[in-house]
């Protein structure tokens, strides 16, 4: 039922009509999960009128709700390319917005992960690899590419095994089916996981950028609330939390968005 | 199973149940036909199904012909039990034809025990013209024709009827009960008829157990406990002739002229005689 | 109406999938039916409801405890593992696993109505001819109940074949091995390919009408279940 939580939720909305001023509807990558919540927190401490709400899910979907008009006033995509086309094709009332780049791990709950590599992958002792589904998961097209690019999709690709979204991908890895799985950093930096086990970050070089954006869809032009959020984006509050879950931040040099 | 033996069958059983008490104490001969009569609800059936092992009788005790079948430490099962059961409604398998439904007791008894043979049995009930029927083409007497001859097929030592006639109309039983009349002369083993009807037991019964709120209240020889069922008199007769419109009876030493009757001389009828109400 | 290899795969793994499923179900479903049809005891109304909790449980939740359960810490691979099976996610034994448990109401409500409507008599007629209790199942109580056999069977095959989070949860998407056809056509629309969904989509949609206007032509009463 996570699956429809989203859906279900956007029919309540409908239901109870345009929100008044103040009430909006943040749709979110699900690798955003911590990151946002806290950001959410500190903003309504500021803005104490607002009454953000926010939906986690896969960058792809909410691209295919939007185009069928779902009630997301704000989407964060995990892929910047998501946003971009429906800002073409005209669902988006605000420019396309980078606010932050993405970066891969190893991850293990079962072993020491900071001591391995990517080659530790095709260690026979190692027997299944949980990566997100490259096909729509933009972080699972990164996993692909940086196991390409140092040689080892080969040998790897027999021990594959695909996660839905990189949340999913986690759990695979979390109830120990799994024992490696590349995953966001994010998430292995969330406070359930990190208890878990440990992480070795895959260079940012080996892989195309994980470029995220977000825009403020077209049915939110006239939401004040939506406008607000969208700029306390650009806050100092809200990008030290994202540096904080191992976003790197566009506009800063920092290479390493994490602090391992 | 020449010797008569008055204790051939020993049943005891105690049964409780939320309307009555079944509490009887039986020794049935071994051969002929033993009515269990009396009134619905008195326990009639409920003896019958505890004797065929369908109904658990905890504490009862059963043998027949010197065979435990169930006492404190045994309870031989239904299907272990060489016995014939006809129940009241019909219980032919539907998706059987009538032969295979006629064969399916015989080919689970060894040759070498079958005491009942197949052209005898098709041959008392007449079941010829049905045997390539299925079950469902056949009216409701010959269902418990077929039904009668499937339990007998099975070589029982004992044969357990549950009022067979009761779901028929008067045409069906008609039709039927001069076969069973016949299983007396024919069949060597004892037969439990249960039945809440006066009719039957006279036409049928040698030995009668009356039952009444599950305990017996009288048994004996069928003919000395008809009166009890409000018939007066019964006798056995032998068709002697038959001439000009008249057949010549012949009972016990005397001779009755009847207006035609259906028979051959040779024929034994049995007359009764009931007060008119 | 072209299909890519990939899907015929998908398709081919989910028939595969489907028919050892309701193989597996006839020898688990049909005893336990016939028990809840047959029993008196106060167990009957708790295990029938277990045997029905399928039915109501999302299965991404079920899938999710069987993930844990079939895991390295679960008492489900712990078991395998001492059996020297090894672990069921992402096989195609763990998929056979969490689909029987599935399905097992769409084999046990049909069988156990059947069985219901046997009625004693005809069971009890079996054994005062010498019948034992497996024999007079075999010689009775199967033909007669046979129709509620096709049923069951058509049911689990069918719902099986339409099966997705219990599969997504602990399949892992491998080709060949847990990537089914309902999980291969979710991907398509997760990566907005929507005309191989649409193709994919179609086949399902095509034989689970066949199979259901089979069900309803042969035996209209047969889905009240």
């Amino acid at each position: 039922m996570i699956r429809l939580r989203p859906f279900l939720f956007a029919t309540l909305m409908l239901l109870s009509g345009h929100a008044a001023a103040g009430k909006f509807t943040v749709a979110a990558a699900a690798d955003l999960k911590f990151a946002m919540d806290e950001i959410i927190a500190h903003y309504k401490q500021d803005h104490p009128a607002d009454t953000p709400q926010v939906i986690y899910g896969s960058s792809g979907k909410f691209h295919t709700q939007i185009q069928q008009n779902a009630p997301y006033d704000l989407y964060f995509s995990a892929d910047i390319a998501y946003p971009r086309q429906l800002q073409v094709a005209g669902f988006a009332s605000s420019p396309v917005k980078p606010y932050a780049f993405g970066r891969i791990v190893l991850w293990s709950a079962s072993i020491d992960a900071s001591k391995l590599n990517l080659s530790s992958l095709a260690d026979p002792a190692i027997k299944r690899v949980a990566i997100a589904n490259p096909r729509h998961a933009p972080y699972g097209k990164r996993a692909e590419e940086a196991l390409r690019a140092t040689g080892l999709w080969d040998k790897v690709a027999p021990k594959l095994v695909y996660g839905e979204n990189i949340a999913h991908t986690a759990q695979f890895v979390q109830t120990g089916n799994a024992q490696v799985g590349i995953i966001a950093l994010a998430l292995a930096l969330n406070p359930a996981l990190s208890r878990e086990g440990k992480y070795w970050l895959i260079p940012d070089t080996l892989h195309a950028p994980l470029e995220q954006g977000f825009i403020v869809t077209a049915r939110a032009r006239d939401n004040a609330g939506a406008k607000r959020f969208a700029d306390y984006m650009g806050s100092a509050a809200a990008r030290a939390v994202m540096v904080k879950y191992g976003f790197a931040l566009p506009g800063e040099a920092g290479k390493q968005g994490a602090h391992p | 199973m020449n010797t008569p033996n008055p204790n051939q069958i020993a049943a005891r059983f105690r049964v409780v149940r939320e309307n009555f008490t079944l509490d009887v104490d039986l020794h049935l001969p071994d051969r002929g036909i033993t009515a269990l009569f009396g009134p619905s609800g008195c326990g009639k059936t409920t003896l019958l199904r505890a004797i065929a092992g369908l109904e658990r009788a905890p504490g009862g005790r059963l043998v027949v012909s010197g065979e435990p079948w169930q006492d404190a430490r045994v309870f031989v099962p239904p299907h272990r039990r060489a016995l014939g059961y006809v129940f009241q409604e019909t219980s032919l398998f539907p998706h059987l034809s009538v032969r295979r439904n006629l064969e399916y007791g015989m080919k689970r008894v060894p040759e070498n025990e079958r005491t009942l043979h197949w052209d005898e049995v098709i041959d008392w009930l007449g079941l010829t013209p049905l045997i390539r029927q299925q079950p469902h083409q056949l009216s409701g007497g010959q269902r418990q024709r077929v039904a009668v001859g499937r339990a007998l097929l099975s070589s029982p030592r004992l044969l357990l009827m549950d009022e067979p006639l009761a779901a028929l109309d008067a045409g069906a039983r008609a039709e039927i009960l001069p076969y069973l009349d016949q299983l007396h002369q024919k069949l060597s083993i004892p037969v439990l008829y249960v039945s809440h009807s006066a009719e039957e037991v006279a036409w049928l019964a040698d030995h009668l157990v009356c039952l009444e709120a599950g305990r017996v209240v009288w048994q004996g020889k069928a003919a000395d406990g008809l009166t009890r069922l409000g018939v007066t008199a019964e006798h056995s007769a032998r068709v002697v002739a038959q001439e000009e419109g008249w057949t010549v009876l012949d009972i016990e030493g005397q001779t009755l002229r009847l207006p035609w009757l259906e028979a051959k001389p040779g024929d034994s009828l049995r007359l009764r005689f009931e007060k008119n109400a | 109406m072209k299909l890519s290899p990939g899907d015929w795969q998908a398709v081919v793994l989910t028939l595969e999938l489907a028919g050892v499923v309701t193989l597996i179900l006839f020898m688990l479903g049909t005893p336990i039916a016939w028990w809840l049809a047959r029993t008196q005891s106060k167990w009957k109304a708790p295990i029938g409801a277990v045997v029905a909790l399928p039915l109501v449980l999302p299965p991404s939740v079920l899938g999710f405890y069987l993930l844990l359960a079939m895991g390295p810490n679960g008492w489900v691979g712990q078991l395998t593992q001492s059996m020297g099976i090894g672990l069921l996610p992402f096989t195609f034994w763990g998929l056979v696993v969490g689909s029987v448990f599935y399905s097992l109401p769409f084999m046990v409500q049909p069988l156990q109505t059947a069985f219901e409507a046997l009625g004693e008599r005809t069971l009890e007629a079996a054994a005062t001819l010498r019948a034992s209790p497996l024999d007079r199942f075999f010689s009775v109580a199967t033909p007669i109940a046979r129709p509620g056999f096709m049923t069951a069977g058509i049911l689990s095959f069918a719902h099986t074949v339409g099966e997705f989070g219990v599969v997504l949860m602990i399949g892992g998407n491998i080709p060949g091995e847990t990537r089914v056809a309902s999980v291969q056509i979710f991907d398509h629309v997760e990566a907005l390919q929507y005309g191989e969904a649409h193709h994919l989509a179609a086949v399902l949609l095509v034989f689970s009408f066949l199979v259901l206007l089979a069900l309803y032509t042969w035996r209209p009463k047969a889905l009240r279940l």
